[in-house]
């Protein structure tokens, strides 16, 4: 379990995200393409990089990327914005040799062609530190995204339009429809999103990076320490499974957020000792935040005996209120468009998951995980960045609607 | 063309090691024959050796040709070639294959002129001491690599364990190469050294070449801080390296760095254990410690090269560490429980 010497990050490799060797060679788009290997191009005086998908015939034939169809219309539309596509930004795509079929006809890259340039793509942004990085169509957020988002990416229409603080990147990224696919759609309603999403992520160029701040986690055995608390909190449990109403079903840990960077975490006591958590979700004076509240209010009837007081958001239902596209509302998807983090889970689910998937009431294996104090110890991180970014979430949604009506 | 069987097996067991099992690039599970040279290339190695005896340009899968002659009982082999085929003539015996005229294997990186350079001295030594604490998990792609460092060392690690060996002059860049390709080099027993683009070439003195694929871009954890700790010096039993010989028994694994014993330090005793699927090992020494009871794994092998040149060690508040005047190894100790 433990991370040893070295921490995740420094041990990732940009080159071979899985060990494995992605080169031209074993990708070989580079033999049929006229101009092989495109470099990126552009005066990037504005520090936005555009990150289309692949290079078409004109492009291919001129060397440059953008020179199509959509290449113009993405000018265009920058040019209503007071943006030049070529002084302000830097043009690359994430294929940078045209794909080609045997008969010579163009084609969709595959992803495994995709992860063979990735590198390339990784290493302009590291080295050149853009602003925003506009990511136009599927192709290009599977190649930004797809290697660190271990969920399934679904398609364009849910990543669309969210100007993310990427704190891999440290920058703002901004997907939006690929301009070439929308010429081949012809709809004008998706022009019209592609416009709107091109101004506000025009907007972030002005607007300081939305930095990720590391919580205080604080790893409590008393719970005395809860009755201190005075305003509203978000909460979360860590339980055997997903309903509460097998006898053999346990909540293993809570969390409660009390502040935007504090944060209680602690493994659920026995019931004596647990009577501070207790009169605080019975305290009528405190607010509280969950997302999805009814999974916190049912496991709190059934297996604490109590009826949490006071429900004062949910921050699952308010991001559907708020933006109601379908697979939006995920804690996990919310974190990464809103706050950058895109991955503090993973360590830890594949002992949430299911034994029995296709048994609703089946126990997880978060048992398993807990035998060691170092288990212990990272469920209840888990758990505590759980609230934490429920509690910052609620507080930027409360911000946004507040905007909304003034 | 009369050939010498036994000269050609040799010449293709040397370069056997750069095939591909999968043909993920055309021709990589095929003998590349150019330039009076054997060539194998899988896009992660390649291997080129001189066989100015067959004087052919052409690719023949690998199979083929190797199951074939490891068949053929005479030595000498008649060599006849023909726009698409290759046949071989062995007494009575006469065969053909495919050979594909073109070469498609992309050698143009490999096989441009190199700025070759003596390899320093020790650097293989210190290539097969470090290569046993890289670690064998894709999920940490960097410390899947020693490190070869200008700074003048070669480590590894597998964010457990730390090696390193202080190698005087490496005379190219700091690199990356995958400890997997490390055995490569180590079978080849280079003699010098060259760098290209994402790639690091070794030579032997026949004039065998192997390319190894380095890590681009990519730059290994910082080490220093780890390597310098301060504790209580112990001494190993002396009669350890003889109980890690029966250990080691049971610890074989198809990959050497796969191999791992446990190391208990308890009050006045020192266990070795090791287990296989079918059978176990364990064997206490008498020791001198009075601490907290710890425990780590090891890489026989490497322990065995440790114990040789020394018994003494010190052991800080969670790591262990073992140094002599080349190299350093430094352990993470895991708390048992009393």
């Amino acid at each position: 379990m433990s991370e040893g010497f070295f921490s995740k990050k420094e041990v990732e490799s940009q080159s071979r995200p899985d060990g494995k060797v992605y080169s031209c060679i074993s990708c070989g788009n580079y033999k049929n393409a006229i101009t092989k290997k495109m470099v990126p191009y552009g005066n990037f005086k504005k520090g936005i990089l555009n990150v289309g998908e692949y290079p078409e015939e004109l492009d291919d034939s001129r060397g440059l990327p953008f020179q199509s169809k959509g290449g113009r219309l993405l000018k265009r539309t920058y040019e209503k914005y007071g943006i030049d596509l070529v002084d302000d930004c830097l043009n690359i795509n994430v294929i940078r040799c045209r794909p080609l079929t045997d008969d010579g006809e163009e084609r969709l890259p595959t992803n495994f062609e995709i992860d063979c340039c990735r590198r390339f793509i990784l290493k302009e942004i590291k080295e050149r530190k853009p602003k925003i990085i506009m990511v136009f169509g599927m192709l290009a957020v599977y190649s930004l995204i797809g290697h660190r988002f271990k969920k399934s990416l679904e398609g364009i229409t849910k990543w669309r339009g969210w100007t993310i603080p990427d704190q891999d990147f440290q920058a703002w990224l901004c997907p939006i429809f690929s301009p070439s696919q929308l010429l081949k759609d012809d709809e004008n309603v998706a022009q019209i999103i592609f416009e709107q999403d091109i101004k506000n992520a025009l907007i972030k160029l002005n607007e300081p990076f939305r930095e990720y701040k590391e919580p205080t986690i604080h790893y409590v055995k008393n719970l005395n320490v809860l009755t201190t608390i005075t305003s509203d909190i978000a909460f979360d449990y860590e339980t055997t499974g997903v309903k509460p109403h097998l006898t053999e079903h346990k909540i293993i840990c809570a969390s409660v957020a009390y502040e935007d960077d504090k944060v209680y975490a602690f493994m659920m006591p026995d019931e004596k000792r647990r009577q501070p958590f207790i009169n605080l979700l019975e305290n009528p004076y405190i607010g509280k935040i969950a997302h999805n509240m009814k999974y916190e209010h049912t496991w709190s009837i059934n297996k604490l005996n109590t009826e949490v007081q006071n429900w004062k958001w949910d921050t699952m239902q308010m991001a559907h209120i708020l933006d109601n596209r379908p697979g939006i509302t995920g804690l996990k998807f919310q974190t990464y468009v809103q706050f950058g983090i895109i991955d503090y889970s993973s360590e830890i689910e594949p002992f949430l998951n299911g034994i029995d998937n296709k048994n609703a009431n089946s126990l997880n294996r978060i048992e398993e995980l807990i035998k060691t104090e170092e288990g212990k110890q990272k469920l209840m991180r888990y758990c505590a960045l759980d609230s934490i970014f429920e509690f910052r979430l609620a507080k930027l949604q409360q911000d946004e609607i507040f905007n909304v009506f003034h | 063309m009369i050939v010498s069987k036994i000269k050609l097996q040799r010449a293709l067991e040397i370069v056997k090691a750069g095939l591909s099992n999968r043909e993920i690039i055309e021709q990589a599970t095929c003998f590349a024959f150019i330039d009076g040279k054997i060539t194998t290339y899988n896009d992660e190695i390649s291997l080129s050796t001189p066989f100015p005896e067959l004087e052919i340009t052409g690719a023949i899968n690998a199979d083929d040709l190797y199951q074939l002659l490891s068949k053929l009982k005479k030595d000498e082999i008649e060599v006849n070639i023909s726009e698409t085929e290759i046949t071989l003539e062995a007494g009575r015996a006469k065969a053909g294959m495919i050979l594909q005229s073109e070469i498609k294997l992309p050698l143009e990186e490999l096989l441009g002129k190199k700025k070759w350079k003596v390899l320093p001295e020790k650097f293989l030594t210190a290539m097969d001491f470090v290569r046993g604490s890289a670690s064998n998990n894709l999920s940490q792609p960097i410390i899947t690599c020693v490190h070869v460092s200008s700074e003048g060392f070669l480590e590894a690690s597998d964010s457990f364990r730390i090696t390193r060996y202080n190698v005087n002059d490496i005379p190219v860049k700091t690199f990356l190469i995958p400890a997997t390709s490390c055995t490569e080099v180590l079978q080849l027993t280079p003699t010098h050294i060259a760098e290209g683009k994402g790639w690091v070439h070794f030579k032997n003195e026949i004039g065998t070449t192997l390319s190894c694929r380095v890590f681009e871009d990519d730059k290994f954890p910082q080490t220093k801080l780890i390597l310098l700790m301060e504790g209580q010096d112990i001494i190993f039993p002396k009669n350890s390296l003889e109980v890690l010989e029966r250990a080691s028994v049971f610890s074989k694994r198809e990959h050497m760095i796969d191999e791992v014993v446990e190391i208990i330090l308890e009050e006045k005793k020192l266990t070795i254990k090791s287990s296989s699927d079918t059978a176990w090992f364990e064997e206490s020494l008498n020791f001198k410690y009075e601490g907290d009871p710890f425990t780590f794994m090891v890489t026989p092998y490497l322990l065995k090269g440790i114990l040789s040149q020394t018994l003494n060690c010190t052991i800080g508040k969670d790591k262990l560490k073992f140094e002599s005047e080349d190299w350093v190894y430094v352990t993470m100790l895991k708390t048992i429980k009393k």
